[in-house]
């Protein structure tokens, strides 16, 4: 994945809320990554995901990438680049960004990533 | 061309459920399945057209007895347009079940749980109602072929129409001619050209039967 430039999320320039890359995973805690499996929608969750990924090309799509405010491995959310046609540039969507990072977390049934957490965010494309 | 030099911009978060979620999943599965999919509706496709194929060797098997020709000729006319009608509704139910097995492949710009979940729903909607015409185009077919096939079998035929035309001789040289019947144990023969019947001729003096293309 070809990594062109990074930018918060929220498309601000505020560094409040937001992570850069040299920045440890918001919310690492001991133990953490031993968080079971729990599959629900958090809204919470959501919100720390809006104030604390960042924005990076990978070709003609668009990455949100960072760390997952529950269990602080590694996540992403791809926006394809049927997203970013004439068409839709600039309409309002609706995504479901879901923690799919690949550590153990118990309790995970087979063929799942993750530690469970998802939750809904809305771009303006 | 799309200005891609700048990411989407995230807004706020909004409340999912959990379905949402299951259509999410599906769709990003539909995104990595895109092309086997594909793969498979063509060779399913390719059944279709055997089935196809396979119908209209049916239909040459089953275009009737070696004599059809001797149907009259009204009836061979009534046969034939019911035999392509059989395979033309037949032929609609086959399109009908294709069309409902593999769905018709539409272009979406943007992949998303919403999508899916109208594909889905529109796409069993027309799937049910192309079902439904298929079976009941499939049942019509049938009745429809087995009426044509009645008729060649049983339909009236030009043959039978001739046979009747006879020219009696009784041993006394007395001659008729006309359309045969047998009434009381005498030959009795109904001229064709008039409605007077000629008198009746005992069996047992009956010196030869013939039958003519026509009564002079």
């Amino acid at each position: 994945m070809e990594e062109i430039n990074a930018t918060p999320a929220n498309g601000t320039n505020s560094t409040q809320g937001t992570k850069t890359n040299d920045e440890p995973p918001l919310g690492k805690a001991e133990g953490q990554d031993r968080v079971a499996y729990e599959e629900r929608a958090d809204e919470e969750w959501a919100k720390q995901v809006m104030a604390t990924l960042a924005w990076k090309q990978a070709g003609d799509d668009w990455v949100l990438y960072g760390t997952c405010p529950k269990c602080s491995h590694e996540m992403d959310k791809t926006i394809g680049s049927g997203y970013l046609t004439d068409t839709y540039r600039g309409s309002v969507t609706s995504v479901i960004v879901a923690c799919n990072c690949r550590a153990d977390h118990a309790g995970r049934p087979e063929g799942r990533a993750g530690c469970g957490r998802y939750g809904g965010l809305e771009l303006e494309l | 061309m799309s200005d891609r030099s700048t990411p989407p911009r995230i807004l706020r978060t909004i409340s999912v459920t959990p379905e949402d979620r299951k259509w999410d999943e599906l769709a990003e599965q539909m995104r990595m399945d895109a092309l086997p999919r594909i793969r498979g509706t063509a060779e399913r496709w390719t059944s279709t057209v055997s089935a196809i194929t396979g119908l209209f060797g049916l239909v040459a098997l089953v275009k009737g007895r070696e004599d059809i020709t001797s149907l009259r000729s009204d009836w061979r006319i009534i046969a034939g347009v019911l035999i392509a009608l059989a395979l033309l509704i037949a032929l609609t139910s086959i399109v009908f079940a294709a069309f409902a097995a593999q769905g018709t492949p539409r272009r979406v710009e943007i992949l998303s749980g919403a999508a899916v979940k109208e594909l889905y729903q529109h796409g069993t909607h027309i799937a049910r109602r192309q079902l439904a015409w298929s079976r009941i185009s499939a049942v019509v077919a049938v009745l429809v072929l087995g009426l044509a096939i009645g008729i060649t079998w049983y339909g009236p035929t030009t043959a039978a129409s001739t046979s009747l035309e006879v020219m009696v001789v009784s041993r006394s040289g007395m001659t008729a001619c006309g359309r045969l019947s047998v009434e009381n144990h005498n030959i009795a023969v109904r001229p064709t050209s008039t409605a007077a019947r000629d008198p009746a001729i005992p069996l047992q003096r009956v010196a030869l039967i013939a039958p003519v293309t026509s009564c002079p």
